[in-house]
């Protein structure tokens, strides 16, 4: 049975339309800047990538918005925009519509201020409509009540590589035949707690020393900077969508998860999940690494980027690819980074253009990859592979191609 | 399509550490409700909680560090290693690289929010280290059970769809083995005691005072509680091969969501109905084969009514029939553990042939007038068993769990 992507929605620092978004990846602007979320004084690392001026007035009109939190009103504006994009928003039928949303810490600000009111002020002072928003499932719920979708309601965690294996936990339902379409993606929100936590951690960038180098590949990289928003794709049964005349933007051919039960402690054996998880993915398209046209890394701008160029070169060594890394412009968004993956790619599969890494100036010396590059590229590109895989060990790896390509 | 057993069943509850104790628990129609030791409540007007006490995760897995570990990680591995010895497995002939973890969870490990927010208060936050990005995403519970056995078959997933997050992640164990991705998988839940969700409770009104009494008219509500279940599925034709002791079959779930209201069922039980409704179908089984539903039966004064209309409106003239039991009225809620120790019960339950009793009923509610088995076991021999669970975000889950048939 093959899936196939009808629409998608985006909001995000970068853009809220899906046409911004890649513009802005394939420019050299940043989006990168001082945190205004929250107070970063004192922290090592003071910059993210930030959706500034959010007003949810601006993309679901004027109504009482206390009941949501941040990722909450993420999740529901950019699945409303997936919605209208693949012409279900009107339809009488989207309730019979269910949902895959994945994240890292969801509702963790929300958490956090609710303890933090009760152990301040005492129990009573914990408000009780913010407590709804305390489950890891409540960007999913919120998502599912506003836009009436009664169908699958599945929250995925694990690591930055959610997204994308939320995409391929939607796929693979579709194709088992548990639903005609789902939609599919992630969320994550800019916060203090985490913010806090990976600086404390020493993995964001300029929070071990004051150069500030988050730049995937790049021998100067020095760890990421943090990103937030949400995106989903619209998927459905590719029978299903052309009955109802559905724009077909994209087909998902394969889909893979592996992991590393190092949890990334050996950089060997988390080399290997890596390479494996994609051969894993190229079996499930009934592809060889000579079918794949470009490559969307995970690369962060982290030291461990090398581990992915390393199993890159290994599956791919007899082909140069493209790579590119779309986390230079995101930032890394956790649990929506894997759905800003999938939509990026969607879109240079449409366009023949794959971004490039602003300020990419070369990899160490000896560096296993060499098809990365700093500027945009025409690439004619029939599939394309996406990475996702967490720090700790979990590997995703999805297999897109232009609409018909399987025929 | 490869058929989907049970072989190994691993608790930790509030009455009861282990299958077997957990069983004679609720045979004797136990509770595990006492007031709240791990922290102090006297700002709350509830004092009970049900807690998990003496338990050592040492006393499972020796070799592990207890101390890198939260709470509701150290319930699931020991559930997990409980399963695993229950199943008869032997790690060394386990190929790892087929075989995988699915959990389920509400809240993941917040307890360590708690210290985060302790941290914070006393003007002390570096000392908080970097444990919300190593130890508090959640995701963290199922990977560190797959690090542990070397299970590398898929990638170790945590699917957080709160109370209703076991049968959740048994549903999706049941995908990965039935399409032959996987041999063996280890699915269930677990969630932590913490004083963040029993503040949330209190402040919704939802916590009884004294006991938990589903489908009586005298319920209060529910109470906190915590633990894990972890069940070991594998595919029929590998359990037979190794010659494992088989529990039950595992034939279909279904999953829906209200869309109505983020904490309160719809009052139809609109989601409950669909859930249900699509579990039989996957498992191709008929309303009359069923013959024992576990309940979510949280005892809240909604939850209990909604939930017997949407039995009736699912089985119909069968409804009263159908033997109907909450074991939440002994354990109390254990949130996204629950479904996975009920999923866990309801294969007891068919190896047994003794249903627990829903406890405390003395009182029955005119609106919950169906057969909910009350107070003492009952003797009963059960073919199907659908193990239902609602939750937060309107999500719901059903599991039909059959003895095994050629």
């Amino acid at each position: 049975m093959t899936v196939v992507v009808t629409g998608y929605g985006v909001l995000s620092p970068l853009g809220d339309t899906p046409e911004l978004f890649f513009e802005t990846l394939c420019g050299e602007e940043t989006k990168a800047g001082p945190v205004s979320l929250f107070d970063t004084e004192g922290a090592r690392c003071r910059t993210a990538v930030e959706i500034r001026d959010f007003h949810p007035k601006d993309f679901l009109g004027k109504k009482n918005y206390r009941p949501f939190n941040r990722p909450a009103l993420f999740s529901i504006i950019a699945a409303g925009k997936a919605l209208e994009h693949a012409g279900w928003a009107e339809r009488e039928d989207k309730y019979t519509l269910g949902m895959v949303l994945g994240t890292t810490y969801c509702s963790v600000n929300t958490i956090a201020a609710f303890d933090h009111n009760a152990q301040v002020a005492g129990p009573k002072y914990a408000k009780p409509m913010d407590f709804a928003n305390t489950v890891i499932n409540a960007a999913a719920g919120q998502t599912a009540l506003w836009h009436g979708l009664q169908g699958i309601n599945s929250t995925i965690c694990c690591g930055e590589s959610s997204g994308l294996t939320a995409v391929g936990y939607a796929t693979e339902m579709i194709a088992a035949g548990r639903s005609k379409a789902l939609l599919a993606g992630g969320v994550e929100e800019l916060c203090f707690a985490s913010f806090h936590a990976f600086d404390q951690a020493g993995l964001t960038a300029g929070s071990r020393d004051d150069r500030v180098f988050p730049i995937p590949f790049d021998a100067r990289r020095n760890g990421f900077l943090l990103g937030e928003g949400s995106a989903y794709l619209m998927l459905e049964e590719a029978e299903a969508a052309r009955a109802r005349g559905a724009h077909i933007l994209a087909e998902v051919r394969g889909y893979a998860t592996g992991f590393d039960v190092s949890r990334g402690e050996d950089a060997e054996t988390a080399i290997r999940a890596m390479s494996n998880t994609m051969g894993k993915a190229l079996e499930a398209a009934e592809m060889t690494p000579d079918n794949i046209d470009c490559i969307s890394a995970c690369a962060n701008g982290s030291l461990i980027d090398l581990r992915e160029a390393k199993a890159l070169a290994e599956v791919f060594s007899a082909k140069n690819v493209p790579v590119t890394a779309p986390k230079a412009h995101t930032g890394e968004a956790l649990g929506a980074s894997g759905a800003f993956q999938a939509l990026a790619m969607v879109e240079t599969l449409r366009s023949g253009r794959l971004p490039g890494i602003p300020r990419y100036n070369g990899s160490e010396e000896g560096f296993p990859l060499n098809t990365v590059s700093a500027h945009t590229r025409d690439v004619e590109a029939a599939t394309g592979l996406i990475n996702g895989f967490s720090e700790d060990g979990n590997c995703a790896v999805l297999i897109l191609s232009r609409p018909g390509a399987s025929q | 399509m490869e058929r989907v057993v049970i072989t190994g069943v691993g608790v930790v509850t509030p009455i009861g550490i282990g299958a077997a104790n957990l069983w004679d628990g609720l045979m004797r129609a136990e509770h595990g409700f006492a007031e709240v030791a791990s922290f102090d409540t006297s700002a709350y007007k509830v004092h009970v909680g049900a807690e998990v006490k003496r338990f050592r995760v040492e006393d499972y897995l020796p070799d592990v560090d207890a101390s890198t570990l939260g709470r509701a990680t150290r319930f699931a591995l020991a559930a997990g290693q409980m399963a695993l010895d229950d199943a008869g497995h032997d790690l060394k002939t386990i190929d790892g690289t087929r075989a995988g973890v699915v959990m389920g969870t509400t809240s993941g490990e917040p307890n360590l929010i708690e210290t985060f927010n302790d941290c914070k208060i006393a003007e002390r936050l570096d000392d908080m280290g970097p444990a919300l990005a190593r130890r508090y995403p959640c995701h963290n519970i199922p990977a560190t059970l797959a690090a542990h056995y070397g299970f590398s078959g898929c990638a170790p997933l945590m699917i957080p769809a709160a109370c209703a997050a076991g049968n959740y992640a048994i549903a999706h164990a049941w995908e990965r083995l039935h399409s032959g991705r996987v041999d063996m998988m280890l699915a269930g839940g677990s969630d932590a005691f913490s004083r963040i969700t029993y503040t949330g409770f209190a402040r919704l009104m939802a916590i009884a005072p004294d006991i938990c009494r589903p489908f009586a008219n005298n319920r209060k509500g529910m109470i906190p509680g915590e633990g894990a279940g972890v069940l070991v599925l594998e595919t029929l034709s590998g359990a037979r091969a190794r010659g494992a002791d088989i529990y039950a079959e595992i034939t279909g779930y279904g999953f829906s969501c209200d869309a109505h209201h983020m904490t309160g069922g719809h009052p139809d039980g609109r989601g409950a109905v669909g859930a249900m409704r699509h579990a039989l179908e996957i498992s191709r089984t008929r309303v009359e084969e069923v013959d024992y539903i576990s309940a979510h039966g949280t005892g809240t004064p909604s939850n209990d009514r909604n939930e017997t209309t949407a039995v009736k409106n699912v089985f119909g003239d069968r409804a009263a029939q159908v033997p109907i039991s909450s074991i939440k009225s002994m354990l109390g809620h254990t949130m996204g553990a629950a479904s996975a120790i009920e999923a866990g019960v309801c294969a007891m339950v068919i190896r047994n042939g003794l249903i627990p009793p829903t406890a405390n009923l003395d009182e029955p509610d005119p609106y919950c007038d169906l057969d909910y088995v009350p107070n003492e076991p009952r003797k009963h021999s059960v073919r199907v068993a659908m193990n239902n669970a609602y939750a937060f975000g309107g999500t719901n889950a059903s599991l039909v769990i059959r003895a095994l048939e050629d």
